[in-house]
């Protein structure tokens, strides 16, 4: 099993230099495309499994009653592999890649929605299909880097290289302001790369006090954990905001967000969905590798409040903005603004129950919204436009799958109970209803406005009269969806699903390396068998009748709780 | 028992799947309606079975399920917790739903949407039951949600007409408003029981018993957070069960099939707020002032409702304000319930009328719909009259289901009017709150006369009179068939007979009352007098009642008529602004976008090496961008 990650990141790298120096015409390059994006979902189902197997084996994180930490697992659940690159003088810069559950997730979540996208842009994107394929390999390739990095060169290089692919995805297809808005992801990227290298070298330079350098995660946070009072909030202050900064414009974070939906417009559906789905969360990736292992101090000191409180306002500011738009993807991209502000909330509750929304709110956010800008492309691609206006309303009776599914994950997105989005979305707030009750309850109103905006789309679009005279675009196009479209949409729906209804199992999958976090950040709280005081008594599961636990003074109030 | 506790919601849900492959399958899609009807069925007999076999009592028996989510202190296990009020709601729920399921095997014949309408309706019930069972706030909340959506799918179920898509997003949208609420609610009280515990093990803090155990402790350290608590859940439940401002989704709801109409008047959606209510009564019972407010909207409710539904002419209009009218006496009967030693007979009445209004409800609303159906779907009772001799079989049974909504002895509606009336009444010389009764009964009352009068005159419009057909009817309107009277006798059954029993028994109280207490305050002979003069003032003023001209009528007959402008007042208040404010966001949102913009022209001013740069392809910016990371990286080293 060892194998795998390299394997992850060489099989969509030379997949997709061979589909970019190949005949653009070729139809064979279609069936290359999706073998390629379908082999690197079976190797990122082995990650997943791997992991699961490592996660039941090694257990939880075990801390002493008193809070102290009596044993700490390896940091990764799976092993870190090693390389080596030897410098002219002597220095020898050790890399090491490794997947936790979080990082496999993620790696899960890119093969996944890699695949749809080229299952989609089949129909999609007909010119020069085989380079777009192939950009989107390259993209994929250097996004998988970024998860399962376990130091911060190469942390940062598949940061920084997974954008050259996909700038050339945004600039090559889309509308026809596309390399105008190219032009401005490109300013953002670097303004957010600048603070980020001067944060990553301020990094290393912190954590240097006995004299040896280091690059790798692992030996960093074990630096950090040690370092705690007033100077080094001081000392790491600095660094944590250049890491807002810099990770905070790659999530959109406000008011650094503006790319973000006139990129979502400008490109081509598909490639928006890689873009909402995976991108948006490197910065949100970042921010649990870098950022909270690394600079606690600071997090404690500042994160609730700055960064908290900007999740809260991006809920509310992103479903306020959704409301006023016309174009599906637009409504879209701020509808990814608002639910970006849940992981936000969660995150920087920086409690147990709040990280875990958080980490699930990044699989669940992908997994749905990929899905909906899929969908919106062969909205597009069938009638030729995504401004709502101009959709004659009606398209489940056309296409009635495409409907179904539509519906699905439109409720997938607003959050309804037994759906996946409902699990992140109420440990987010239970976490920051610790921390902050008045954000927690202001995140609450997205409840209500995202329901808002996307009922009111699903019903402008979707439902109403038929319109029998329009003739929607070519024959071909006019069919409902194919298979792999199926296939691809199915398993996400699937996945919506299994997490809404058993997220236990989401859970314990990334539970032992969010505990870990949650454990800087509360030390009590991560404990796991304190005696109840004056717990009300939970009876333990299978007692019959564990009513009646109650006191011999039963007055009226009392006899009624006993109904 | 508790061993087949878990067949009530799975046989629904099993029936679901089913429906939902045949809505995908080519085949079989004629005998969908089959797994629902088993599903169904099942689920009724096993809680008909449990009921009869119960001792009675109100100890809550819970049956564990699984753990659906445990992460630090937020702990929901999915158990299922039945007590006598579970019970009771969970028997009307199945069994009337049941009733409707066999209807609607002759009313949706030969629709396209066949499997899926059995589908959901399965998926609907299913999600009844388990907000009935839930042993937890959280839990219920999870399903509440999913009551919501399945009458989002049934009254949208014609999706291609924009009334329906419309109806159905506005009954989502208000109960999502009012849900909003609810899980604000949900969370302050969980974050509450963890204030007032200090165990750190992880436990259900949403669990009922768990929640009922900590309000003492609660209630003396954060009075406030309950109050808060408690006004966050009523507003929940008046979203659900249509209590004003909230009411406006409901009339329109009716643009579903004519069974959804029954099923969410009578036995579930509706029905649901009152239930949380009831389950949630013992922390009620901290906070009179909560259920104060509970009776005052009750009232405005009642009273709106009835005066608005006189003035209607579609005859599903009138029946769905008849059922905004009947809630809010459910929820007077909350308020009447302010004194803590009150609330258990309240839950009783409320529980009791909710039973019995299941019963004729559903009964004239699918009696409506075999008016519907012989009238080509033409419910407007300007077009039809005189139907007595057309459809002598249904004219019998929505007469009935009448009698019993209008209150005539001895059929259901007056036995469980009467048990709320008299709860009020014996409560009216109470000194602090006297005259807040007696204002509630002067109004529920007056909501009765109301009642009376627009029952009668929709009978007498529909059936009475000289024999009047619409077009759409086609030569020869007939009967409905056997699959769609079957049932209707069932509920008719029902609406005769059930409150005499249930009054005269006191059945209910063993399910619903702690085992030794007072004997229950039953209405004085003066207030039975009462009811019946009511009832025949309204059939004489239902007889009396002019048709008004809809141009020549009177401004408060117009507003009547206009449902006193609500949904406008809806527009203006809440969904204008809101839009507003998101254009106002879409222009700032612009705005802040074209100073980045104007940013980006710097490099361009910065001179030619730059702009040289910005012509060529954009990649090359990243290339730069790429190297002089590597460069910065390797700095840290050296």
């Amino acid at each position: 099993m060892s194998g795998i990650l390299p394997m992850l990141i060489i099989v969509p790298l030379i997949g997709g230099v061979i589909l970019l120096v190949a005949d653009k015409q070729a139809a064979s390059s279609k069936r290359a495309a999706l073998v390629v994006a379908g082999v690197n979902v079976i190797l990122s189902l082995l990650l997943i499994g791997s992991v699961f197997v490592r996660e039941q084996v090694a257990g939880p994180v075990a801390v002493a009653a008193d809070g102290a930490v009596a044993t700490i697992d390896p940091l990764m659940s799976f092993a870190p592999q090693w390389l080596s690159v030897r410098f002219p003088n002597d220095l020898t810069l050790q890399m090491a890649l490794g997947a936790d559950g979080l990082a496999a997730g993620m790696v899960f979540l890119t093969a996944l929605v890699s695949f749809g996208v080229i299952a989609f842009a089949q129909s999609s994107v007909t010119t020069r299909f085989s380079s777009y394929a192939g950009w989107v390999l390259l993209s994929q390739a250097g996004l998988l880097v970024v998860f399962v990095s376990m130091d911060l060169v190469l942390f940062y290089l598949g940061f920084e290289l997974a954008l050259l692919p996909l700038l050339a995805l945004i600039s090559g297809w889309g509308d026809d302001d596309r390399a105008a808005v190219g032009k401005r992801f490109v300013l953002y990227t670097l303004a957010g790369s600048i603070p980020m290298v001067l944060a990553l070298v301020g990094l290393v330079n912190l954590y240097s006090a006995d004299g040896t350098q280091t690059v790798l995660f692992e030996q960093l946070s074990m630096r950090a954990s040690k370092a705690t009072g007033e100077s080094a909030v001081q000392s790491q202050a600095w660094i944590f905001g250049l890491l807002a900064l810099g990770l905070g414009i790659k999530v959109a974070i406000l008011p650094f967000h503006t790319w973000m939906p006139s990129t979502y417009r400008a490109s081509v559906p598909t490639t928006t969905a890689l873009l909402a789905a995976v991108v948006l969360k490197l910065g949100f990736f970042g921010f649990f590798r870098l950022m909270l292992p690394l600079v606690p101090a600071a997090v404690e000191a500042y994160a609730p409040t700055v960064l908290g409180t900007l999740g809260a306002i991006a809920i509310i500011y992103g479903a306020v903005a959704a409301l006023a738009q016309t174009d599906l993807r637009l409504i879209l991209a701020y509808s990814s603004l608002s639910h970006a502000g849940f992981i936000s909330l969660g995150m920087f509750s920086l409690s147990n129950e709040g990280l875990t929304g958080a980490a699930l709110q990044m699989f669940n956010h992908g997994i749905t919204t990929a899905a909906m800008f899929l969908l919106v492309g062969a909205i597009v691609a069938r009638v030729g436009t995504s401004e709502v206006k101009s959709i004659e309303n009606g398209l489940a009776s056309y296409f009635p799958l495409l409907g179904v599914l539509f519906m699905f994950f439109t409720f997938a997105g607003a959050g309804m109970p037994g759906l996946n989005n409902f699990v992140g979305e109420l440990l987010t707030l239970s976490g920051m209803m610790t921390r902050n009750p008045v954000l927690a309850l202001a995140g609450v109103s997205g409840v209500i406005l995202g329901a808002w905006y996307a009922l009111r789309l699903a019903r402008k679009v979707m439902f109403g009269a038929e319109t029998s005279e329009k003739k929607y675009k070519k024959p071909h196009h006019a069919a409902d969806l194919d298979t792999p479209q199926i296939a691809t949409l199915s398993v996400l729906a699937i996945l919506c699903v299994l997490i809404g209804c058993f997220p236990q199992l989401a859970v314990n999958f990334v539970q032992k390396d969010i505990g870990r976090i949650a454990a800087i950040y509360n030390p009590v709280q991560a404990t796991a068998s304190a005696t109840p005081e004056k717990a009300p008594a939970n009876v333990p599961e299978g007692s019959p009748n564990p009513v009646s636990v109650l006191e011999d003074d039963s007055s009226d109030a009392a006899l009624i709780a006993n109904r | 028992m508790s061993n087949l506790v878990w067949l009530i919601p799975v046989a629904p849900l099993l029936a679901m799947l089913v429906g939902v492959v045949l809505c995908f399958s080519s085949r079989g899609r004629e005998s969908a309606h089959l797994p629902t009807w088993v599903g169904l069925l099942v689920a009724a007999v096993v809680c008909l079975m449990t009921l009869l076999g119960s001792e009675g009592g109100t100890t809550a028996v819970v049956t564990p399920g699984y753990t659906w989510l445990s992460v630090g202190s937020v702990t929901i296990p999915i158990s299922a917790r039945l007590d006598g009020v579970g019970l009771v709601q969970l028997t009307v729920v199945t069994c009337i739903s049941f009733l409707v399921a066999v209807y609607a095997q002759g009313y949706m014949k030969g629709d396209p949407g066949y499997p899926r309408f059995f589908a959901v309706l399965s998926a609907f019930v299913f999600s009844m039951v388990m907000l009935v069972i839930s042993s937890n706030l959280l839990v219920l909340y999870a399903f509440w949600e999913g009551v919501g959506l399945c009458s989002y799918l049934l009254i949208g179920f014609w999706y291609q007409r924009p009334s329906a898509a419309n109806a159905a997003m506005k009954a989502f949208l208000v109960n999502r408003l009012a849900d909003t609420a609810f899980l604000a609610g949900i969370l302050l009280l969980w974050h509450g029981v963890g204030k007032v515990t200090t165990s750190t093990t992880a436990f259900a803090r949403l669990d009922f018993d768990t929640i009922f155990n900590v309000l003492p402790a609660l209630a003396s350290e954060y009075p406030n957070l309950l109050s808060w608590v408690g006004f966050l859940l009523l507003v929940g439940a008046i979203g659900k069960s249509a209590q004003f401002p909230f009411h406006v989704w409901l009339p329109d709801a009716m643009e579903g099939p004519t069974p959804v109409s029954a099923l969410i008047h009578a036995a579930t959606m509706v029905t649901a707020g009152v239930y949380l209510l009831a389950r949630m009564s013992p922390l009620l019972s901290y906070t009179p002032e909560v259920l104060q407010l509970a009776g005052w909207l009750g009232a405005i409710t009642a009273v709106i409702g009835g005066s608005v539904a006189l003035f209607q002419d579609d005859l599903k209009r009138v029946l769905a304000y008849s059922t905004v009218s009947q809630l809010g006496l459910l929820f007077i009967a909350f308020g009447a319930g302010m004194n803590p030693e009150m609330l258990p007979f309240a839950v009783v009445a409320a529980m009791f009328h909710l039973l019995t209004h299941a019963f004729f409800k559903a009964l004239l609303f699918l009696t409506a719909g075999n008016v519907m159906h012989a009238m080509g779907d033409v419910i407007d009772m300007r077009k039809f009259s005189g139907l007595k001799s057309v459809l002598p079989a249904t004219h019998i049974l929505f007469l009935i289901g009448a009698l019993a909504l209008a209150g005539v002895p001895p059929l259901a509606g007056f036995w469980s009017k009467e048990s709320i009336f008299g709860l009020l009444a014996a409560q009216i010389k109470d000194p602090q709150h006297g005259s807040l009764f007696l204002t509630w009964l002067c109004m529920g009352l007056f909501s009765s006369l109301l009642t009376a009068t627009y029952t009668f005159r929709a009978y007498m419009r529909t059936f009475q009179g000289e024999v009047k057909t619409p077009a759409e009817a086609g030569d020869h309107p007939h009967e409905a068939t056997p699959v769609m009277l079957a049932p209707l006798y069932m509920l008719a059954a029902g609406s005769v007979v059930s409150g005499l029993v249930i009054y005269l028994t006191g059945w209910l109280d063993k399910f619903t009352l702690p085992p030794e207490t007072v004997e229950a305050p039953h209405g004085s002979w003066l207030l039975f007098v009462v009811s019946m003069v009511i009832v025949v003032a309204g059939y004489g003023l239902a007889r009396v009642f002019p048709t008004f001209d809809e141009k020549k009528s009177p401004a408060f007959v117009k507003a009547l008529a206009n449902r006193l402008y609500l949904d406008e007042l809806f527009y203006y208040l809440l969904v204008a602004p809101t839009q507003s404010l998101a254009n106002l966001v879409g222009a700032i949102d612009k705005f802040v976008d074209s100073l980045i913009r104007g940013v980006a022209h710097v490099p361009t001013a910065a001179g030619f090496q730059l702009r040289r740069m910005q012509s060529g392809i954009v990649s090359s910016y990243a290339l730069t961008m790429a190297v002089g990371i590597v460069l910065l990286v390797a700095l840290a080293f050296l």
